[in-house]
């Protein structure tokens, strides 16, 4: 039994994943906040207690993500498209996937993958909070819809409302004008799915989309984002059950590799 | 001749009355959700101000992101032709116009007959705009009003990193946070907005320009510390009139046509309900002098 870890430490969240060998057997999520090195280390205990090892058990750890170098628990950094890419093929190499999108809470990722899923190119937007969790985040708080019902309230709309700004600053003011001219909270969330799924597929066309696409990050939870995105693209996507945690997984892969070279 | 221009702006609705080209009654107000009902609520104040009867105007000139709305102006013209119009005429020798609205950054090229040559705009993004501003004041927990004279005791400048208004918000937080002093964190937002709206005048800026071709318009241009870090940023004096905010209004009553209108004014029906608002400060002489 070897035991590694990764720790994402993302602009929003913070998580681990703890593998026994190749099998996950715990995790954990503490929004980063202010603090990552103390949401790394809530998100490390959280792993350990649902793995019930002791930390000591821990042989190597690897961090990743926007914060990654903040952190002192993890031997060493990878950036977080290497990361992902690893998870990735984790979960997915079995479905044969060639793209990767990938929502953060303030950035947003395309990664296109060879038939190994080895990474061939990426794009990356971190620049703009346009078409990231902010998005959903700030919205739904326009909206008044509690984050979580963004995705199923959209799936009842009939006719999307067309969000015309790509601005996060410019889309409030829109959708608050929209509220006010009477439009159906649903029409406008399904609206803000088509605006977000629209500008990343414009981003994934720049590296190329090949099926299989797998989506993940904390949006991909969404099951109207996931729609939304089949409609736009025209087939369907790969889910995995745990989006938020893939890059996570994909650190505490490579801590293994790493710890398995050293020996 | 009794004209009024209309400026509706996505954040506030403007209008200048002028009764035979002297300014006679001007407004500002926000636009809120009905820019329509804006219109109504700043022409109004305007009139009662100038103390005219609505049927004594011959020409109402629509302009700005609502113009469209505004269903009983006779004329309506795009805010790039009425600012240009109002810089030519309160600084004849104007080439570059950089026009600070709530939500767009508009940089104007006037050839030396002061006709529109070319011109861009801030397009989609918010950075460097009044509602960059705004959500710093707001995350500060400042007044918006208070920006530029918060900056004024600056020694250094910090550096905001990050150009997004939403990230910017979190990065101004965390330097507070971090225990910076305000007027650097002011002092840094304000050279954040000189930077983007520079890099959009570099471009547009002809090489023979001579002095006192800058003209500074929009609302943006009341705060004196983005005045100053522009004038810093660009190295050449800037034209800012007594109250930026209202030059595009004014522009577009001075392109009002000479001739009465074929059919006379459309009632003012209020559609919508929005309750007045108060009126914002404006200057006593707009549009002449310079800060």
């Amino acid at each position: 039994m070897v035991v590694t870890a990764g720790v994402d430490i993302g602009s929003t969240y913070t998580k681990v994943v703890l593998l026994d060998d190749f099998k996950r057997v715990g995790y954990g999520l503490a929004p980063t906040g202010a603090s990552s090195e103390g949401a790394a280390q809530d998100a490390f205990n959280q792993a350990l207690q649902m793995a019930k090892i002791s930390k000591e058990a821990v042989k190597y750890m690897v961090s990743t993500g926007y914060g990654r170098r903040i952190t002192t628990l993890a031997n060493e950094t990878i950036s977080e498209i290497s990361a992902n890419a690893r998870g990735s093929k984790w979960i997915g190499q079995k479905l044969g996937i060639r793209t990767i999108i990938d929502i953060g809470g303030q950035d947003t990722k395309v990664i296109s993958l060879d038939e190994n899923c080895n990474i061939l190119n990426f794009a990356m937007n971190d620049k703009c909070a346009a078409g990231t969790g902010r998005f959903f985040e700030l919205l739904a708080n326009v909206l008044d819809v509690p984050l979580d019902e963004m995705g199923p309230v959209s799936l009842k709309s009939q006719s999307p409302v067309d969000i015309t700004t790509t601005c996060l600053v410019f889309a409030k003011s829109e959708v608050a004008a929209n509220i006010a001219n009477g439009k159906k909270k649903e029409d406008l969330i399904a609206g803000i799915h088509r605006a977000i799924a629209r500008r990343l597929i414009v981003m994934a066309k720049k590296v190329g989309i090949q099926r299989e696409v797998f989506f993940d990050g904390g949006p991909a939870r969404n099951i109207g984002m996931r729609k939304t995105f089949e409609t736009e693209l025209g087939f369907p996507i790969h889910v995995p059950d745990l989006p938020q945690i893939v890059t996570a997984t994909g650190a505490a892969l490579i801590a293994y590799e790493k710890l398995m070279q050293s020996k | 001749m009794i004209v009024a221009g209309i400026d509706v702006g996505a954040i506030s609705t403007k209008t200048v009355i002028l009764n035979n080209n002297q300014f006679v009654g001007w407004n500002i107000l926000d636009t809120g959700l009905y820019p329509r009902q804006a219109a109504i609520n700043s022409l109004q104040h305007s009139l009662k101000q100038a103390n005219i009867a609505y049927n004594q105007i011959q020409h109402i000139v629509a302009t700005g992101h609502g113009r469209k709305t505004v269903d009983f102006a006779t004329v309506v013209k795009t805010e790039i032709m009425a600012c240009a119009k109002a810089a030519k005429q309160i600084l004849t020798t104007s080439r570059i116009i950089i026009d600070l609205g709530g939500q767009g950054i508009r940089i104007i090229l006037l050839d030396t007959n002061g006709v529109v040559e070319n011109f861009v705009t801030n397009d989609k993004c918010s950075s460097g705009t009044g509602c960059f501003l705004d959500a710093m004041a707001f995350a500060l927990g400042v007044e918006l009003k208070e920006l530029g004279n918060l900056a004024d005791k600056s020694q250094r400048a910090e550096t905001i990193s990050t150009k997004c208004t939403i990230f910017a918000e979190s990065e101004v937080i965390s330097l507070v946070a971090r225990g910076k002093n305000m007027a650097d964190i002011i002092a840094g937002l304000h050279e954040s907005v000189a930077k983007k709206v520079v890099s959009l005048t570099k471009p547009l800026m002809p090489a023979n320009m001579g002095p006192n071709s800058l003209f500074l318009a929009g609302g943006v241009g009341k705060n004196k510390g983005v005045v100053q870090a522009l004038i810093k940023e660009l190295g050449m004096q800037l034209f800012v009139p007594n109250d930026p905010q209202i030059i595009t209004a004014y522009g577009a009553a001075l392109l009002a046509p000479k001739t009465p209108p074929t059919t006379p004014l459309k009632p003012l029906t209020t559609t919508q309900t929005q309750p007045l608002q108060n009126t914002h400060y404006t200057s006593k002489t707009p549009g002449v002098g310079n800060n």
